[in-house]
């Protein structure tokens, strides 16, 4: 196995594609477990955190730029984004302990294609995209739609995530991402639910309500959606919201939770969600 | 490969594979070890170390990685004079170790989550920040005792 | 005066800026590195084992295979397992050497320059096996014509070892009852999770000896064994502990060392002198080790109106795993403790210790009293409830006090402080109030709860646990103390203490100083140790069964009182050795139990308080109160460590712990997946209360402390999930999927 550590894009995307069997890696937090656990090695590791690109964060013209590689602990540390996007920085604050933020990332989370990986509910309640970079130049494509199954990605041998495009969101908006882990932290959520909502007054005027790991991919409740929107978010909306997220989660039953547990609580964690979004939306 | 990379102060310079993590690096190549290793799976932090300032788990670093970095052990931590840093020597007096074999990783992890919070911690605030370090000895009441004792708000 | 104050350790500063050395990190210059191979089979026999391709690995040494073991048998109570199973062996073992029991019997030592070349040639040793029928749970073992796991032992059952009690007229107790209860427990295994996984080095010393550098339990057993399968006088084997990362009970018995052994000694006659060294990973050592016994216990407990127990009977079965490690003592302490601190006039109890071809079950602080206190406890518990009676009521009305028959129907060692103990803990945790409103909180960070889900609720449970050795094992200890000084010194300037007990992290070494401390009169400071090496110390017996401090303090006011013997009769310096042996303890009759188990006791009760979140099943513990009968708290900062630290191991037990096991094989060997207690998972208050009746044999009136705030956790963790739930959990761990499970359970 040989290491390099390209500093542009462009570099990245001729060493990828140049040497079957490469890989991209950030943090290592995943890539260095699962070589040790006995997966094959790549054929070279490209290391992309000395791309500048991939290392910052920007806001301009109404919409944020996050790169890929960038430290999670840089992301949750930003006032402004925290301030904004409340849910995204949760999500983002829970992959791992302190040591492990300052290494993880918000591409690294996403392209291990686990489902339930904390950073990605609420990234596709805020219709985030990803920015994606290959042999043939770049294409942005929707956050819901780079992974596809547990491990697999929709993209290309040669591409890789360069940076996470995010809008604004309209005044009143607010987001949250709750999740449940059999130990206290540093472990892995087998239930996430991310809701963004607008509120207009005490009415809510638009909604998204995403599970993680409850499918084989972070799932969207369109069903728990149309409850809460033009409803207050008043007792029977949020049973419709509990129902409808306990519907759409379609659960393995592994050592972590059984399926009717994940079942279950994901309705929990939908309506407790929503309730904490409408909240911030408010404030 | 040829990497450096200042450890507690010295420039070392050797040729790793690019395979080795960080934390064989530091204790095979090196001979800090200081450093401990307790699991396979980055979940215990017995091996936290400071890049650059930041409390990471060396074995979630290969070794390439740390090239040009600057790093300190547990064993950089004291001063040049050999006088315990403050949360090695609250360790000490609270009881914050029994076996000892977690204490390095939590020394560093406390030492670095204090640098980073001079506004002081409340034991909410060390609790969390002390989630990624596993320890089976103390039960962790004394650990928190003596990072409140470092860094405490009051 | 020493005792009774809380020095700091003198290991602190070496373990706090790392220069300590555990047995990783000391690999001589030119070391060579050994793997330790596993037969990956839960049940199998061996038909062939070629070791020419891993021979031929570059960097690969030598392989060391069942043909190197001049004994091949080993066992620390019972010799029962081979040290590496093989087809080619010396025929030297009361067990047949072909056959796997378990997935981590070991089969070969790879020998090579680099833990590479070692990995790659342990992949290159080829092996036919023939399965043989899997016997992977007690049921599967008990099955009629159930295929045995080791026929050698002339039984027709996998119930291998089998004590009984039969006390009074149970019929009759049972007829004498207002209520009785019938219960199944299940209990689960439990991983050490120590933080250190095994390590060693091994080379032959200057004198010639087979010597093992590691951490573990007991200098002497370990020589002893080790020397057993080499075919060595136990003084042609040296064993010495590094510092210990860890053990609680996990490194009682053998791991890497005799592979280790072996491996210098045969090559060292092949004219290899390098010293040899191993380290396991987390996974090998999870999988490498014995566990903590599951087992299922059935009990049945009457009382009359007013909470007087009248009977009790009980069936423990503990799943002993492939070997017996020491799994017939654990099922002799779950067999007594099944009957709790309580005078029962009546009873029937019938314990099995049953062989499967799963991971062994072995020692882990508490050795069989948790299982046995889970089953008693939550009876108790029940059986209050079923009364109206306040559990503390209930209990206080059936203490043992001094004087008093125990189940064996021999009198108590002297000193019995149940009743007190109760009633001190009861106080404590000001049982008199009632506990307040639940206050919204999230367990986990990122779980924010409502309030409308939270439920409160405490339960209480007490118990003992014996100190020292007990149905009849020889208990001793030794101790040598030197005094320095001038010829005309009328005191001793300095003290030397020779002890080979083990310091796994209690602080057992810094209590063994203070009490020599104490008992020469030379100054703390002025009392330097010589530890853990057989080469210098005598036999320590093990760190475990809490005797430690009760054990090493007596023989060390014995040596001290040699040693100042020789001072006053001029000897400089002045030295002084001492065998302790205390009260013999006695086994079981064999068809009625009777006998005296045991030399002393500690006294234990608990307290728990919790929060229940009934939607997502997350319990929070907010305060336990732990209450001990120490006798004497040599040092109360080290006493408040083990509380605290066997509270929360405790509480993994009790909530998040749950080793997996398929079709034999431990499905999650890692800390990513068997989930110990981390800083956010711990009670929020723990407050140990310390009580000193003094023992009447322990140095300076000290018990022991170690397992006692163990065992009694389960029990009171369950009573206050009953509390706040209404639900009473049979089993644990008690992970949000079984109570969410068992909530939802109860509203069907």
């Amino acid at each position: 196995m040989e290491y390099a550590a390209p500093t542009t894009v462009d570099e990245a995307r001729t060493l990828l594609a140049d040497n079957p069997g490469s890989r991209v890696f950030a943090g290592a937090t995943d890539v260095v477990p699962q070589m040790r656990s006995g997966r094959p090695e790549p054929s070279v590791l490209i290391d992309l955190k000395l791309i500048d690109r991939l290392m910052s964060v920007t806001h301009d013209n109404g919409h944020w730029t996050i790169g890929a590689a960038m430290p999670t602990s840089e992301l949750t540390s930003n006032g402004e984004f925290t301030s904004v996007f409340p849910g995204i920085s949760e999500g983002a604050g829970w992959i791992g302990s302190d040591q492990i933020q300052n290494r993880s990332s918000l591409g690294g989370n996403l392209c291990n294609g686990s489902p339930a990986a904390d950073s990605v509910p609420a990234m596709i309640a805020s219709e985030a995209r990803a920015v994606i970079a290959g042999t043939d130049g770049e294409r942005t494509i929707p956050v819901a739609d780079v992974v596809t199954g547990p491990g697999q990605l929709s993209l290309a041998d040669g591409e890789f995530v360069v940076e996470f495009e995010i809008d604004d969101p309209p005044a009143n908006t607010g987001d949250a991402y709750i999740r449940m882990t059999p130990r206290t932290e540093m472990d892995i959520a087998i239930v996430g639910a991310a809701v963004r909502v607008t509120m207009n007054g005490d009415t809510c005027t638009d909604a998204r309500v995403v599970l993680g790991a409850v499918a084989p991919t972070a799932v969207r409740v369109p069903d728990a959606e149309a409850a809460l929107i033009g409803s207050s978010l008043d007792e029977a909306a949020l049973a419709e919201v509990t129902a409808a997220a306990s519907a759409a989660a379609n659960p393995i039953n592994d050592k972590r939770g059984t399926i009717e547990y994940r079942v279950q609580v994901a309705g929990v964690l939908a309506k407790r969600a929503a309730v904490l979004a409408a909240e911030r939306a408010r404030a | 490969m040829e990497v450096s990379m200042s450890v507690n102060g010295d420039t070392q310079t050797s040729d790793v594979e690019p395979r080795t993590l960080l934390v064989h690096h530091i204790r095979d190549t090196l001979g800090l070890t200081g450093t401990n290793i307790g699991c396979d799976t980055s979940s215990c932090g017995a091996c936290t170390i400071h890049v650059n300032g930041e409390s990471v788990k060396s074995c979630t670093m290969l070794a390439v990685q740390a090239d040009g970095t600057e790093i300190t052990t547990i064993e950089g931590l004291a001063g040049d004079d050999g006088e315990l840093h403050p949360m090695q020597a609250a360790f000490m007096e609270c009881h914050g170790l029994q076996c000892g074999y977690c204490t390095p990783g939590m020394v560093m992890a406390a030492s670095s989550l204090v640098a980073e919070n001079p506004e002081g911690l409340d034991e909410t605030a060390v609790r969390q920040g002390l989630e990624g370090n596993l320890c089976r000895c103390t039960g962790y009441h004394n650990i928190v005792k003596a990072v409140l004792a470092v860094g405490d708000t009051a | 005066m020493s005792v009774g104050q809380s020095p700091l350790r003198h290991d602190a500063a070496a373990k706090t800026d790392g220069s300590i050395e555990y047995a990783g990190d000391t690999v001589p210059a030119g070391a060579l590195q050994a793997v330790v191979v596993f037969s990956g089979r839960a049940h199998a026999r061996m038909l062939l084992m070629s070791t020419d391709s891993a021979l031929a690995v570059p960097g690969v040494v030598d392989i060391i295979t069942a043909a190197d073991a001049p004994v091949n048998e080993y066992g620390l109570t019972m010799r029962d397992q081979p040290a590496l199973v093989g087809v080619d062996h010396t025929g030297a073992a009361a067990v047949d050497a072909a056959v796997s029991r378990w997935e981590a019997d070991q089969i070969a030592v790879v020998i090579a320059e680099t833990r590479a070349a070692a990995t790659a040639g342990a992949a290159a040793i080829e092996v036919e096996w023939e399965d043989l029928p899997l016997v992977d749970n007690i049921d599967a073992a008990l099955a009629p014509k159930a295929p045995l796991v080791h026929p050698e032992n002339g039984l027709d059952t996998n119930a291998y070892h089998h004590l009984r009690i039969r006390k009074g007229d149970p019929d009759f107790g049972f007829a004498l009852a207002y209520a009785v209860i019938d219960e199944v427990y299940e209990v689960p295994h439990q991983e050490h999770a120590y933080l250190q996984p095994e390590a060693g080095t091994a080379y032959i010393d200057n004198e010639g000896r087979v010597t093992i550098e590691i951490g573990g339990q007991w200098t002497s057993e370990d020589r002893e064994q080790v020397a057993h399968v080499l075919g060595l006088p136990e003084d042609r084997v040296r064993i010495i502990y590094k510092a210990i990362g860890g053990a609680f009970g996990g490194k009682e018995d053998m791991s890497i060392q005799i592979a280790l052994g072996l491996a210098a000694m045969r090559l060292a006659e092949r004219g290899e002198h390098r010293p040899i060294h191993c380290r396991w990973s987390r996974e090998e050592s999870i999988v490498g080790h014995h566990k903590r016994h599951r087992g299922r216990i059935r009990i049945r407990l009457g009382a009359t109106h007013d909470g007087t127990i009248t009977a009790l009977e009980a069936d423990v079965d503990l799943d002993a795993g492939a070997y017996n490690y020491t799994s017939n003592k654990v099922l002799g302490n779950a067999h007594v403790s099944v009957a709790g601190a309580y005078r029962i006039p009546h009873a029937r109890i019938d314990s099995r210790a049953i062989y499967t071809t799963t991971v062994p079950g072995g020692a882990f602080r508490g050795f069989g009293g948790p299982q046995g206190h889970f089953a008693i406890e939550s009876a108790v518990n029940r059986l209050a409830a079923e009364l109206g009676i306040d559990p503390v009521e209930m209990r206080l009305r059936n203490a043992l006090v001094d004087g008093d028959d125990g189940i064996t129907q021999t009198v108590m060692p002297e000193g019995v402080s149940m009743r007190e103990v109760i009633t001190a803990c009861s106080l404590q945790a000001e049982l008199d109030e009632a506990l307040p409103d639940p206050e919204p909180f999230s367990p986990i960070a990122s779980l924010p709860s409502a309030t409308t889900s939270l439920r409160r609720g405490r339960g209480f449970a007490a118990g003992f646990k014996n100190i020292g050795f007990s149905f009849g094992f020889p208990e001793r200890c030794e101790a040598e103390i030197v005094l320095n000084g001038n010829p005309n010194d009328e005191t001793p300037t300095s003290a030397e203490l020779f002890h080979g007990g083990a310091e796994v992290g209690q602080g057992a070494h810094l209590a063994m100083r203070q009490m020599a401390s104490d008992a020469t009169g030379v100054s703390l400071d002025d009392v330097h140790g010589h530890f853990s090496d057989t080469a210098t110390s005598g036999d320590p017996g093990s760190a475990s069964a809490s005797r430690l401090t009760f054990m090493a303090g007596n023989s060390i006011l014995g040596a001290a009182e040699e040693a100042e013997k020789a001072w006053r009769e001029g000897d400089r310096p002045a030295r002084g050795f001492f065998r302790y042996t205390p009260p013999p303890t006695e086994a079981l009759d064999p068809e009625t139990g009777t006998g005296a188990p045991n030399f002393c006791y500690g006294y234990m009760a608990q307290c728990i308080e919790v929060t229940v979140d009934v939607d997502t099943g997350h319990i929070r513990v907010d305060r336990v109160t732990s209450t001990h009968d120490v006798g004497k708290a040599i040092n109360p900062a080290l006493v408040r460590g083990q509380i605290e630290g066997a509270v929360v191991q405790a509480h993994g037990y009790a909530i998040s712990e749950d080793l997996q096991l398929a079709d034999g094989f431990i499905t999650n060997p890692r800390f990513s997946s068997y989930l110990i207690p981390g800083i956010g998972d711990i009670p929020l208050q723990v407050d140990s209360q310390i009580l000193e009746f003094a023992d009447p044999l322990g140095p300076f009136g000290a018990r022991g402390v170690a397992e006692m705030p163990f065992i009694t956790y389960t029990p009171a963790l369950t009573a206050a999930v009953h509390d706040a739930t209404g639900l009473w959990f049979n089993t644990f761990p008690l992970t949000p999927s079984r109570v969410l499970g068992g909530l939802q359970a109860a509203e069907e």
